[in-house]
């Protein structure tokens, strides 16, 4: 480095130690030799130290912080309860509730309607039968044909509609 | 308009009587002996039948006289008629052979039984069902023909042919409404039932029955009659009835509903039997009242529901709702009431049934 327009670009790195070795020596050995180059060197370090002297004693001032502080804690995640008071506000809590009616009451019905099982017709009828084959009123030949059709699948029940 | 409006006339005058009395006499000395039967003292010729005579022999003549044929029933309804074809093969006094031709759900359905086992082969389904209805006593009590001729006239009417064989007709007729009931044409040698026709309280026709063609046998080939498994069927139970019981007070036992039996029944009508049998996991009790050719079933079950029917139809109960439907030949008419659901079957008018109805009260 032999010139000031070299030395002037370096100097506030310089001042902060971030040259490295072979930098660092060369703004030294020019400051050294140049006087217009140690006096603006100088004049940067002066008025650094001056702001730092200036600004050491400020402090925020109180309502700022309390400000602070205030934000901080509302910030933390709300709690259980919080939560739960929240979940239960009217404008969420009723359709839910009422989706939650509407499941319940469909599941109960169809649950209902499961565990009460329903005569047919046919199912009369074939008992019927069962009873009075032997009457001279009888024809074999039918009342065997409506009572073996209880054993499979394509009997008359086929058709059976369910009443309400 | 009911479909079944065919409406036979009564006649029952003294000279059609005589004149099949005389005919009857002369048929029984000039027929040819039958292969096999055991000929009845009236159909030896001893003495003239009377019509009762004739209805007695005629439904125990399955107990003495073998035969093959092909059998035609015909049960109307107000929606049309249902039939059956059915080749039978007889031998006395209890074994059966029957194999369906129609209807076409029924096609190729052999039923096997000796009165105490059936079995019933659906070669659709490769599965033999024992069924314990044929077990029932409602298929073994006798056929009580004292009650019949209570309530009915055996009027004994024209001859007769009936496939190829010489037939007497005999007509019952209710001692209370006058009303032609049933009219059988009983075979002159055999007193085999060849031909028979049922009607409503009306006077419209319910069902007609009869052999298209019959061969009266010595014997037939036991093999028929076996009942075994064939290969690559499965036996399974079928379904299940209700034993029957002479007494109401033996069913009550247990039940968590109390039996109601009606107050009024049609003339003639008398209780025969209960039953108390379970289906759908449902306990329903059966009261069976018959004048000897007419019957009605009362059910009674806790279910306080309506049954499933295929074409139900309101019919009011003394005032309470109920429905009513046609199902093979037979009136079903259910209502609710007092907890019970309550249903009549029988081969009466919807309104015949509400007055019976009417008079059971839970």
């Amino acid at each position: 480095m032999t010139n000031c327009t070299d030395c002037r670009t370096l100097l506030v790195d310089y001042e902060r130690g971030e040259l490295d070795a072979a930098r660092d020596a060369a703004v030294h050995q020019h400051l050294q030799s140049c006087a217009a180059c140690r006096e603006a060197w100088e004049a940067d370090v002066a008025l650094v130290d001056s702001l730092r002297a200036w600004s050491a004693p400020l402090e925020f001032p109180t309502s700022i912080l309390a400000g602070v502080r205030q934000a901080m804690h509302a910030e933390r995640p709300p709690t259980f309860v919080e939560r739960l008071r929240a979940a239960l506000r009217p404008a969420f809590a009723a359709p839910v509730a009422a989706a939650a009616l509407l499941v319940v009451a469909y599941v109960g019905y169809h649950k209902i309607n499961a565990q009460q099982p329903t005569m047919t017709g046919m199912d009369y009828i074939q008992e019927h039968f069962a009873q009075t084959a032997s009457l001279p009123s009888s024809d074999r030949a039918w009342s065997t044909y409506v009572l073996t059709s209880a054993n499979t699948a394509s009997g008359p029940d086929a058709s059976a509609q369910p009443n309400p | 308009m009911r479909r079944r409006s065919r409406t036979r006339s009564v006649v029952a005058g003294s000279a059609i009587l005589a004149a099949a009395l005389i005919w009857r006499l002369a048929g029984v000395a000039h027929a040819a002996p039958a292969p096999s039967p055991s000929p009845s003292p009236s159909a030896a010729g001893t003495s003239a039948p009377t019509g009762g005579d004739l209805l007695r022999q005629a439904v125990d003549a399955d107990d003495h006289v073998s035969y093959t044929g092909t059998v035609t029933t015909l049960v109307y309804e107000e929606k049309g008629a249902n039939a059956t074809v059915v080749r039978v093969d007889h031998a006395a006094p209890n074994k059966w052979r029957m194999w369906y031709v129609a209807p076409a759900d029924a096609y190729g359905r052999l039923i096997v039984s000796d009165e105490a086992t059936t079995y019933q082969y659906e070669p659709k389904l490769a599965t033999v069902y024992s069924d314990s209805w044929a077990e029932a006593p409602a298929l073994t009590l006798d056929l009580d023909t004292a009650k019949v001729l209570k309530n009915y006239t055996a009027d004994i009417g024209a001859n007769a042919d009936i496939a190829g064989r010489k037939a007497i007709t005999l007509s019952l007729i209710s001692k209370y409404t006058g009303v032609l009931a049933q009219r059988v044409w009983v075979d002159s040698q055999t007193n085999l039932v060849l031909e028979r026709e049922t009607y409503g309280a009306d006077g419209t026709i319910a069902s007609k029955t009869s052999y298209d063609a019959i061969r009266i046998v010595n014997d037939l080939p036991k093999e028929l009659f076996d009942l075994s498994i064939p290969p690559g069927m499965q036996l399974q139970p079928g379904e299940a009835y209700g034993k029957a019981a002479k007494n109401i007070g033996a069913l009550q036992q247990g039940l968590p509903f109390s039996i109601v039996s009606p107050t009024y029944v049609p003339d003639g009508f008398s209780f025969d039997r209960a039953s108390l049998g379970t289906r759908n996991g449902i306990q329903t009790v059966q009261l069976l009242y018959t004048d000897g050719l007419r019957d009605f079933s009362v059910f009674e079950n806790a279910t306080d529901r309506l049954p499933d029917l295929a074409s139900p139809r309101k019919f009011d109960v003394d005032d309470t709702n109920g429905v009513t439907d046609e199902l093979e030949g037979e009136t079903l008419l259910s209502w609710n009431a007092g907890g019970l659901n309550i249903t009549l079957v029988g081969d009466m008018p919807a309104r015949v049934l509400a007055r019976i109805g009417a008079s059971v009260k839970p």
